[in-house]
């Protein structure tokens, strides 16, 4: 004890030191503290007393959010009395992690919307009418029906569905093991939640390749383009300040004045999906203005490797020479040296010691047939496309100042490092591609790939699955039939590829856990014509969503309150636990729960087989695969975070930029030799000669417009419909949270330009009907200057009960799919990722 | 039961507990608190985790965050025809000259000796004078029997009583144990600073001495002990003209 201590304890009050001191409990104290009534200024001396708690379990906040932020739930007779932040990572730039929403879950695990008990429907479906079941007649119903369908159509047709296995490995990845098991299959997330960026794929045969969040603060220069971070990335966007407190500059490019604009030294306001043309302005400037680094372009990219003119396809080795083996059949650049074509190498990236290889210039070559075909080095397909998209013929287009382009293009190039960051608000478009290649491109050109505090990093969707899981979602051998949920919704596709394992009956089940599919979905009323064909919709979930009104079968879910499982997230790499804190509320049951008694009752052998499992070892299945688990135990997690086998900062293409390995490294959890055909030269791929992208004239980073133009022609739908993700909810999770709706209301607003609402004689909190061919909502107009003119923002998530009329704003977002997305087939990887901004409408005062 | 029970605060981790650790503290602290406006970003995390805390009843903020705009989260256009919005932050300021201990017939609002402008639940007849006297608008009042939208005795406190006037207290419970208030600890910008005034070498005095910060409502003379930081000056890009 020191003298300041005990002249604090000769205070005539209960001090902080008087109570650990003295032992006494804050209830104690309370109760011996001087008698009150009398109006002195004694009468407040008593202190306040924290009510104790029964305990505090350490947990993990992972809804559809990336967030992966550590909890602590305060236990009180087995209710969570609060959640707070854990603030307990040992890279304590990351603590704390977690926002109001996480902070309000309590009010979720409680909610008057919770489902509390197996139901089973009785009315016409959407009726909302059930009758309360036990579990075990919900789960005779569920798997008999099942059999049926199994048995008749073929166990193909039953799709499973749930949302981004991330943010929770043992629960989302007990779904795909049941898949495996009984040869159902399963769907996607990350594509058909329109984040998978395809950029990524073709230009660097990726999923995707995002810094950790914290290298943000490394940069020199932020270009935070179609994101928004201060308001759906919360626990993140404090790096963004870091960074600016180092000097770094802030550039936000957005359609509309976001919460992230506010902060930022210069906002530019382009137009509603022409990001493609910023980007490749932002190119043309860089390469004209001599800030690309040519070098980093011949060593690491595709820029050199020589393209024949007679067909636009790649030169290759066995073009030239006879008797080439097929994985030998190297590609070619020009030696300006030698004045010959000469093949790089497929195992190592760089060119051979020696080699003064052309990025520009066309070249005679004598094929082996002793014809003689022209060949130009891909680069100059690059340069030439970019000479139509500079500032000025771009300024129509985008609706920025040719000068402001310029401007941002030199200040980003010489900024070093740079970085951009990218999100759902560039990649929602049918064409988020083209978006995505462009942008890559100029972090590629200012070599900002594989360097902290560069990078091109596209954050949206907790896609990543970052163990090695295939010990515990595949079922021995068995794997899970993946089909993009996108030909779930909408039936097969045209140029749908042929690896997808489409059911040859189609679907009649849908077994639907944690995703409130039928509001949050694209193009829904699309969607509901295939649940019209289901003989079986069995939703899973803790919420009576308007999704599970609409089942046959309703699960009561627990939370992850409730339950253990797995987490981890792209933003940060840390591992992390949900640890329950509490027992399940009511009948509630988790999804590992709930498919076991399934199994059970369908195929008792493969119940026995690989069911026998519980969380725990599902975990430490997934833990011994090693690699980013390597020495991980369960009981470390137990503890708190633990920090996976990563690079720190955790940056992608080290390997590559380092080591000269060829592209792509392995997207978790898929072979590398899966991938390896998205960029077949081994390189970062501007030019790519694969048919189809030939065919639509796509070789190189292009812009096209918005594609609901021919849907929803602008003459009849002009304005463009932004539906970005709102802060107060994630996704729809939340909709009914009433802290969230005591802050921002139960009402949904459209934000309307007042040119726009002038126009057609709507004032400010009018009803207003949003409409175009595939549906319509009734919504209330908030008319903004924040708004661009030609378009209005409805954020996404709200719930059906915050419209006037309408299933909610999905009615009118488009299910489209890219043919270029269906060149491949690798389920979340290469695969249609769709364009819920890419939306035409128009609105009119109800 | 009760006795197996342990403060809320006893209960965290070793590492949670030092992250919400106050750092310097004097003999005789004078507890205070910046915002940094460049840093907040309007989540209403403080708000919501004071709700939490404190067991603050629907319809009622003991915190709350203002708009410097047109409405919530929308920007006023500013003299050059550009949006700009900030956000503040507001709960008790808690004055060293505080109107509302001034008017309160009962004393029931008082000042403890470590500068915090508190209520006496017990002691409050809920005339409100303190309601109108404060020009913050930070006190809020307990018409009926407050609703939550949880079981009961969800917070970390106990809820006060009807007909009450209630406010922020910094989490005076929570400073017992050496801990920041909830806001401080739950702001994930790392908005909010909190410390003892009297501490040359706490992480607030710095702050405040580096940041030019301002008070609000200055001209009130009430001096409250919570300063805001004004955000960073732009640097924008400058369009060039070829």
């Amino acid at each position: 004890m020191t003298d300041t201590d005990i002249e604090r304890d000769d205070q005539p009050r209960f001090s902080r030191r008087s109570l650990l001191v003295g032992g006494a409990t804050a209830g104690a104290a309370g109760a011996t503290s001087v008698a009150i009534g009398a109006a002195t200024r004694e009468v407040g001396a008593e202190p306040v007393p924290s009510i104790p708690v029964d305990r505090v379990v350490r947990t993990t906040c992972s809804p559809n959010c990336t967030g992966s932020c550590g909890q602590l739930a305060f236990v009180r007779d087995g209710k969570v009395v609060k959640i707070q932040q854990a603030a307990d990572y040992p890279d304590e730039v990351y603590s704390p992690r977690g926002c109001m929403k996480g902070l309000s879950y309590h009010l979720q695990i409680y909610n008057k919307d919770r489902v509390l008990a197996p139901l089973i429907r009785t009315g016409e479906r959407g009726s909302g009418e059930f009758r309360e079941a036990s579990w075990e007649e919900a789960l005779d119903l569920i798997a008999e029906q099942m059999q049926a369908i199994g048995e008749q159509h073929g166990w193909d047709s039953i799709h499973v569905f749930g949302q981004v296995p991330g943010s929770g490995y043992v629960h989302k990845g007990a779904a795909y093991r049941a898949a495996a098991t009984l040869g159902m299959t399963h769907g996607t997330s990350f594509d058909l939640n329109g984040d998978l960026p395809m950029g990524m794929p073709i230009t660097f045969g990726v999923q995707n390749a995002e810094h950790e969040a914290k290298d943000w603060a490394n940069s020199r220069f932020l270009l935070v383009i179609g994101s928004n971070p201060l308001e759906t990335r919360i626990p993140d966007a404090h790096f963004l300040f870091d960074a600016a407190e180092r000097g770094a500059q802030l550039v936000v490019v957005d359609p509309t004045f976001s919460a992230t604009a506010s902060k930022a030294d210069t906002w530019l306001q382009i137009r509603p999906g022409t990001d493609a043309a910023f980007a490749l302005a932002m190119a043309q400037v860089i390469v004209s203005d001599g800030l690309a680094d040519l070098d980093f372009m011949r060593a690491y990219t595709d820029a050199p490797l020589l393209v024949r003119s007679d067909s636009g396809k790649r030169l290759r080795e066995a073009d030239l020479v006879d008797g080439v083996a097929e994985d030998a059949n190297r590609f070619l650049v020009w030696d300006r040296a030698a004045g010959a074509a000469t093949p790089v190498p497929l195992d190592r990236l760089g060119v051979p010691d020696g080699v003064d290889a052309a990025l520009e210039g066309s070249f005679d070559v004598t094929l082996v047939d002793g014809a003689t075909v022209s060949v130009v080095p891909g680069f100059a397909h690059v340069v030439a496309e970019l000479e139509q998209w500079t500032p000025e013929s771009t300024e129509s287009i985008t609706g920025l100042r040719p000068g402001m382009v310029r401007a941002v293009a030199r200040a980003y190039a010489t900024a070093s490092p740079a970085a951009i960051l990218m999100g759902g608000g560039t990649n929602h478009w049918y064409h988020g591609d083209l978006q995505g290649r462009a942008l890559a491109l100029c972090a590629t050109l200012t070599g900002n790939v594989g360097r902290s505090g560069g990078g091109f990093s596209v954050y949206v969707g907790q896609y990543k699955v970052r163990v090695k899981w295939g010990p515990w979602v595949n079922a021995g051998e068995d794997k899970a039939k993946i089909v993009a949920s996108i030909y779930f919704l909408r039936g097969a596709t045209p140029d749908m590829h042929e690896k997808v394992p489409f059911p040859a009956a189609g679907y009649k089940g849908l077994i639907c856990t944690f995703a409130n599919m039928f509001v949050q979905a694209p193009d829904v009323n699309t969607l509901y014509r295939t649940l019209d064909e289901l003989d079986l919709i069995v939703v899973v979930d803790p919420q009576m969503t308007d999704t599970a009104k609409y089942a046959d079968v309703v699960l009561p879910a627990t939370t992850w309150y409730e339950k253990l499982d797995l987490t981890a997230t792209p933003v940060h790499p840390f591992l992390q636990l949900q640890q329950p804190a509490i027992d399940p509320v009511g009948e509630s049951r988790s999804e590992l729960d709930m498919w076991k008694e399934l199994i059970r009752r369908i195929d008792p052998a493969k119940f026995e087989q690989f069911w026998q499992v519980d969380e725990v070892d599902a975990i430490r299945m997934m833990l011994a695969e090693g690699g980013p688990t390597e020495g991980i135990t369960y009981e470390q997690l137990q503890a708190g975070p633990v920090r996976l086998n990563v690079p720190d900062p955790d940056i992608p293409f080290l390997a590559q930029i380092n080591d000269f390995e060829p592209f792509p490294p392995q997207s978790l959890p898929v072979p590398v030799e899966t991938t390896r055909a998205f960029v077949p030269t081994g390189r970062i791929e501007f030019y790519k000669d694969a048919d189809q992208f030939l065919a639509v004239g796509e070789q190189v980073p292009t812009y096209k417009p918005p594609y609901d133009d021919e849907a929803n022609p602008p003459d009849q739908y002009p304005l463009r419909l932004l539906t970005p993700h709102s802060k107060w909810r994630i996704h729809s999770s939340y909709g009914n949270n009433p802290w969230m709706e005591e802050i921002h209301g139960d009402k949904a607003p459209v934000l309307i330009h007042p040119d726009d609402a002038d126009a057609r004689g709507i004032a400010d909190g009018d009803l207003i009907e949003v409409a175009n061919t595939r549906g319509r909502v009734e919504a209330w107009a908030h008319i903004t200057d924040a708004a661009q003119p030609g378009s209005v923002t409805l954020h996404e998530g709200w719930w059906p009960k915050s419209f006037r009329a309408g299933k909610g704003v999905n009615e009118l977002t488009s299910s489209a799919v890219n043919p270029i997305h269906e060149v491949h087939y690798v389920p979340n990887m290469w695969a249609p990722s769709t364009g819920w901004k890419d939306c035409n409408c128009e609105v009119r005062k109800v | 039961m009760a006795d197996e029970r342990i403060s809320p605060v006893e209960a965290l981790s070793d590492a949670s507990r030092a992250y919400g650790a106050i750092d310097a503290r004097s003999e005789q602290p004078r507890w205070g608190m910046a915002v940094d406006l460049e840093r907040c970003i309007g989540c209403w995390s403080c708000a919501v985790i004071c709700k939490s805390e404190n067991a603050v009843p629907l319809g009622m903020w003991w915190n709350r965050i203002l708009t410097e705009g047109d409405a919530l989260d929308m920007p006023a256009t500013d003299e050059h025809g550009r949006p700009d919005m900030h956000w503040v932050p507001l709960a008790c300021q808690h004055c060293d000259d505080a109107p509302c201990e001034k008017v309160c017939p009962t004393s029931a609002t008082w000042t403890n000796d470590e500068g915090l402008v508190l209520v006496n639940q017990d002691a409050c007849i809920g005339c409100r004078y303190c309601m109108a006297a404060c020009p913050y608008g930070v006190r809020v009042f307990n018409w009926g029997d407050p609703e939550f939208p949880v079981p009961d005795d969800t917070g970390m406190v106990a809820t006060r009583p009807v007909g009450s006037v209630e406010k922020c207290t910094m989490c005076v419970h929570r400073l017992e144990e050496d801990q920041v208030p909830s806001c401080v600890w739950s702001c994930p910008a790392q908005a909010r600073i909190f410390g003892d005034l009297n501490a040359p070498d706490s992480h607030l005095v710095e702050l405040l001495e580096a940041r030019n910060p301002r008070i609000l409502l200055e001209e009130k003379g009430t001096h409250p002990k919570v300063s805001y930081l004004e955000p960073r000056r732009r640097r924008p890009i400058e369009e060039v003209t070829e």
